[in-house]
């Protein structure tokens, strides 16, 4: 028997101002699953996140988060989320380790302190994600990739049941995209469910079970991963990948 | 000679209630300067500064009323902000300029003493009372106790909001604290550096300090410090000087975030 979806979205249709940029998308997620999120730019795919995530107001259809309705879903430590930046550094400066236990505050009671469990989970998570050597330092210091990481092991370190990614990989040289398929290869084998949003498949390739492609705001495949490819008019054209 | 500072009384409050300002305006300042919202707290000055002509005009305690007025504003700037960027632009527009308005209006309908006006306008440290150092006391207390109380909160919805909104932290209630805190420091303040330089204690000692600290945590404590310093440094220096006190601390902090700047990139090339 399957189990009943982690995610789901029902005939949701969102306008940013007065253009429609989602038209009636439904859209499933299970336990354990590992779905990639792909469509050219502007197709709707960051919306399509934000708006399951409430970020963005839907104009119609209905979201479910772990079985219970968007309004009223309360436990939001069950999710962690990477958002689309092009850097990880602040207007005032911030250590690795300072920025990663932000992602646990809300655990944190009101004019409460951190526990020996936060750190713990710190420790944790900077390993997973190789980032334990350069913890002390100023995330303005660190390159892209590990700017990423470090946003990536914010979303972590809550210890999330669900993780979203939205381009978690858009700055990173291959070696760190391969370091990063490890990170989402254990992921999985603790059962974490995964939904990222990419413009391709890169080094998760082998991962993927299911890709969901986007066209101007409208769900035009969900199955096997996909190669896309990207005309001048960012059509994709598809072709079933090896 | 350097004793005779402590020798007057009016000197003595004089440094309490600048190293009181000095400790809570940066305070609530770095999570403003975290957002990169620096002339949020020009914004709600203007406001407070219709509070102060409230004040004058009805014979209240100006500082009281720059204090609701400028809560007031923060709030309505923090609900303003939410909006789409450029609607939020024109909005927080018309907040400030509706203050600055407001207050001249106000000042317009009664026969305001323009001493009266010019020491809450340019700060008049030097005439802190005993009763307006205990105003200044308990809001700088509680500045700095909820600004270090909820730091991890205030910390993680600073550096990302979205985030910190997924995350489940109830993010809009959070930011109008901020904006409140800001406030507060603001009506504590302006009686020491006046309301035209009084964004400045929120900004420049967290401009100067974040040039040689490395994390958040220090960049608190040294902003503090920085604060502190040069508004004891610089009442000090105007006492002897014969200089405007306020206009002394504020140069002297812009002075601070040059040479913080200049061992910055010195370090750099080193």
């Amino acid at each position: 028997m399957i189990d009943p979806p982690i995610l789901e979205m029902d005939n949701v249709s969102v306008f940013l101002g007065r253009q429609q940029v989602l038209w009636d998308v439904d859209f499933r997620l299970h336990q354990g699953e590992f779905v990639v999120l792909l469509g050219a730019n502007a197709s709707g795919k960051t919306t399509l996140v934000k708006t399951l995530l409430g970020l963005i107001e839907r104009s119609s259809g209905r979201v479910k988060l772990f079985g219970r309705e968007l309004e009223s879903f309360q436990r939001w430590e069950r999710i962690g989320y990477v958002p689309q930046r092009m850097s990880a550094a602040s207007g005032v400066p911030a250590t690795v380790e300072e920025v990663v236990i932000s992602g646990r505050a809300s655990r944190v009671g009101l004019f409460g302190r951190y526990g020996a469990s936060d750190r713990a989970a710190v420790s944790r998570t900077l390993e997973l994600v190789d980032l334990v050597e350069v913890k002390a330092e100023p995330v303005s210091h660190l390159s892209g990739g590990q700017q990423q990481r470090v946003l990536i092991a914010r979303a972590l370190v809550g210890e999330p049941d669900l993780l979203v990614l939205d381009e978690p990989v858009a700055s990173v040289d291959l070696a760190h995209q391969k370091s990063f398929a490890e990170t989402i290869k254990i992921l999985l084998k603790a059962h974490t469910s995964i939904l990222m949003v990419a413009h391709s498949l890169g080094a998760v390739q082998p991962l993927v079970e299911r890709a969901v492609v986007l066209e101007r705001g409208r769900v035009i495949h969900d199955g096997a991963p996909v190669d896309l490819k990207f005309d001048h008019a960012h059509h994709p054209e598809m072709g079933q990948s090896a | 000679m350097s004793l005779e500072i402590l020798e007057w009384d009016f000197m003595i409050r004089a440094l309490v209630a600048g190293a009181l300002v000095g400790m809570a305006a940066p305070a609530v300042g770095i999570f403003i300067v975290q957002r990169r919202l620096s002339l949020m707290g020009d914004g709600i000055g203007h406001v407070a500064f219709a509070g102060v002509a409230a004040g004058l005009l009805f014979d209240v305690s100006p500082i009281l009323l720059a204090l609701v007025f400028a809560m007031a504003g923060a709030i309505t700037i923090e609900l303003l902000r939410g909006r789409s960027k450029t609607e939020s632009d024109i909005a927080l527009a018309l907040v400030f300029y509706g203050g600055i308005a407001g207050g001249v209006l106000l000042l317009g309908l009664g026969n305001v003493s323009t001493i009266n006006l010019n020491s809450y306008l340019f700060g008049s440290v030097l005439t802190v009372s005993t009763a307006d150092l205990w105003i200044v006391a308990s809001v700088a207390t509680f500045v700095v106790l909820t600004s270090f109380g909820l730091r991890k909160h205030l910390f993680a919805v600073a550096y990302d909001e979205e985030v910190a909104r997924v995350s489940g932290l109830p993010v809009g209630a959070l930011n109008i604290l901020v904006a409140l805190l800001a406030a507060f420091a603001i009506a504590a303040t302006a009686k020491v550096v006046g309301i035209l330089l009084v964004a400045s204690m929120l900004v420049l000692p967290v401009a100067a300090a974040q040039q040689l600290t490395r994390s958040f945590r220090a960049t608190t404590y040294a902003s503090i410090g920085f604060g502190v310093g040069t508004s004891i440094v610089g009442l000090v220096v105007a006492f002897y000087a014969d200089l405007f006190p306020a206009a002394t601390i504020v140069l002297l902090s812009i002075l601070a975030f040059a040479v913080s700047s200049l061992i910055s990139r010195t370090r750099l090339v080193g």
